[in-house]
């Protein structure tokens, strides 16, 4: 693991992000007036139900983290891809895991950058958030390892399946948003689905996030089972992108994405 | 130690219903310092053995190994790749590209390296331009000094002149040459026989995935063609004792031999100035590697 081949890649990523203004709308602006949209709701819901209006407006930020966390990695991923620069990446000797280890940095610490103006602006709608700031970023914490986990088996996918695959980045989340339990508690599913739903890697933090919204406390083992699940999905993950890298570099994928 | 050594190389491609053979049992070693071309039709296999080496795809069975070594990290150090549509970021200028590469590659000082490769490149005004925005010979330039970046001792070139103005390649050719006068060994694959004929030391060629031929150019030419036909007018007619010792054909002054490679060109030559004739007109035509193509592929059908 060379640490100079990470770092270039992140410095040649931050060059782009400075270039392409608007993929900094992307990752600012959307996530930002989403958030806002549900603070002037939970603002709104105080004449009724503030608890209800909050809980919209936490579940939504981690919810953003999220997404962004894991679409910016993938991202930084595409625009390899779309410009074909992965090949010189690969014959200049780095490694899939420098590449994948840089490109998750940099989704990491764009998200992480972003939650920072997210979590004032939500405090300022009235979310308690600097009141719980270890769960806060415990919370985060996790939701971040499950994003990355994700990343990374969409990237395998990605690379494993060509470039035509590349919608995988933007939708592959949803499909975790119905069972992840975001604004109800799993108790409300069909018993056919709750375990589903106990094995999802974002449910036990938007758990967190409406007791943050409410005020009630997050039992300790909670977090930790949380931690548990996440962390799972990031070990696994690592081994299947792996996987699907030399899938690709043995069905010829690898050398037709790359060129 | 040979910088490339492709070593009973297979590889098949498949899917459902379909299976496509692109590499049959492909053996040869690249040797230092020298320009090696790789020829075939499209589709022979070419680019499969050029993303083999580069650890871009796995073969099936056998290795590629560069300088002794399966592909790995240290190796690629000095090695580098160029195509002929090779692409980087449009949004990077070409300062930026080229500042990548060098924090890859790890280059010492590299703001002095990026000014050589500027100025052997002559891309002087290109430098604060978006890669979008250059056209395909200026594209090709940067791509070049990628290559170039990492003062390579090996570099794998993958139809380099592909659509290019014939006056941009005549400039990647003499570059080509100026390398492998350096000592950079040079894997070439190219469409345009002329250029290897100019450029190659020796050649190997691929057809439907198996290497049919490899040596060097003018043997493996002669290994198919074995003759120069050779036309000669002479200023009176040769005596029959002289027709027939050399085996030629044709009336009067003007006389027709096909004669089994240079030795036999020099004896006619010889004997025709030992019998006293002068040559009025002389027309040797060589089989060219174009000759060589059609031939081999025509042969292999």
């Amino acid at each position: 693991m060379k640490l100079h081949h990470i770092t270039s890649i992140m410095k040649n990523d931050l060059r782009v992000l400075k270039k392409v203004k608007l993929r900094m709308l992307e990752i600012t602006y959307f996530p930002l007036t989403t958030l806002v949209m549900w603070g002037l709701f939970a603002l709104q819901s105080k004449q009724y139900a503030f608890q209800a209006g909050l809980i919209v407006l936490v579940v939504n930020l981690f919810w953003s983290f999220t997404q962004l966390a894991q679409q910016e990695a993938n991202m930084f991923m595409m625009e390899d891809l779309w410009t074909l620069n992965i090949r010189h990446y690969f014959i200049a000797g780095i490694t899939e895991f420098e590449y994948i280890i840089a490109k998750l940095t940099m989704s990491t610490l764009v998200a992480t950058m972003v939650a920072v103006v997210l979590v004032t602006v939500a405090q300022w709608f009235g979310a308690p958030l600097f009141q719980n700031l270890p769960h806060v970023i415990g919370l985060a914490g996790i939701a971040l390892l499950g994003s990355l986990a994700l990343a990374l088996f969409i990237a395998g996918s990605v690379l494993m399946l060509g470039r035509e695959y590349a919608f995988l980045c933007w939708s592959s989340l949803s499909l975790f948003i119905f069972l992840s339990a975001p604004f109800y508690s799993p108790s409300i599913l069909p018993a056919a689905v709750r375990w589903i739903t106990e094995i999802m890697p974002f449910t036990y933090v938007f758990e967190g996030a409406r007791a943050i919204a409410t005020s009630t406390a997050i039992p300790q083992g909670m977090l930790l089972h949380a931690a548990l699940i996440a962390g799972a999905y990031f070990v696994l993950a690592w081994p299947y992108y792996w996987w699907a890298f030399n899938r690709a570099r043995k069905s010829g994928m690898l050398a037709r994405i790359a060129s | 130690m040979h910088p490339i050594v492709v070593k009973n190389v297979s590889k098949t491609f498949s899917g459902r219903g379909w299976k496509v053979e692109a590499l049959k049992d492909v053996s040869f070693e690249v040797r230092k310092g020298e320009i090696f071309g790789l020829l075939g039709p499209n589709g022979a296999g070419k680019t499969t053995v050029i993303n083999i080496i580069l650890n871009l795809l796995t073969a099936d069975s056998g290795e590629a190994l560069l300088f002794g070594e399966k592909a790995n990290s240290d190796v690629f150090k000095s090695i580098n790749a160029i195509s002929g549509n090779s692409q980087f970021h449009w949004a990077l200028n070409i300062t930026e590209i080229l500042q990548f590469f060098a924090d890859v590659y790890e280059v010492p000082n590299p703001k002095k390296r990026i000014a050589e490769l500027v100025k052997l490149l002559r891309m002087e005004k290109l430098m604060d331009r978006k890669f979008r925005w250059l056209s395909t010979g200026e594209k090709l330039r940067v791509a070049f000094a990628k290559a170039l970046i990492n003062h390579p001792k090996l570099l794998l070139m993958d139809e380099p002149t592909l659509g290019l103005d014939p006056d941009i390649a005549q400039h990647v050719r003499k570059e080509v040459m100026r390398l492998r006068d350096q000592g950079v060994t040079i894997l070439l694959t190219s469409h345009y026989m002329h250029e290897v004929e100019q450029l190659c030391d020796r050649i190997a060629f691929i057809y439907q995935g198996k290497i049919v031929d490899v040596g060097d150019v003018k043997e493996v030419k002669l290994r198919h063609f074995g003759t120069y036909d050779v036309t000669l007018t002479l200023d009176k007619q040769p005596s029959k004792a002289f027709v027939a010792k050399h085996k030629l054909t044709g009336k009067g002054m003007k006389v027709h031999a096909t004669l089994e490679g240079e030795d036999a060109l020099s004896a006619l030559l010889a004997g025709v100035h030992e019998e006293g004739y002068n040559i009025r007109d002389i027309a040797v035509k060589k089989p060219t590697l174009e000759d060589y193509f059609i031939k081999v592929t025509g042969d292999q059908r």
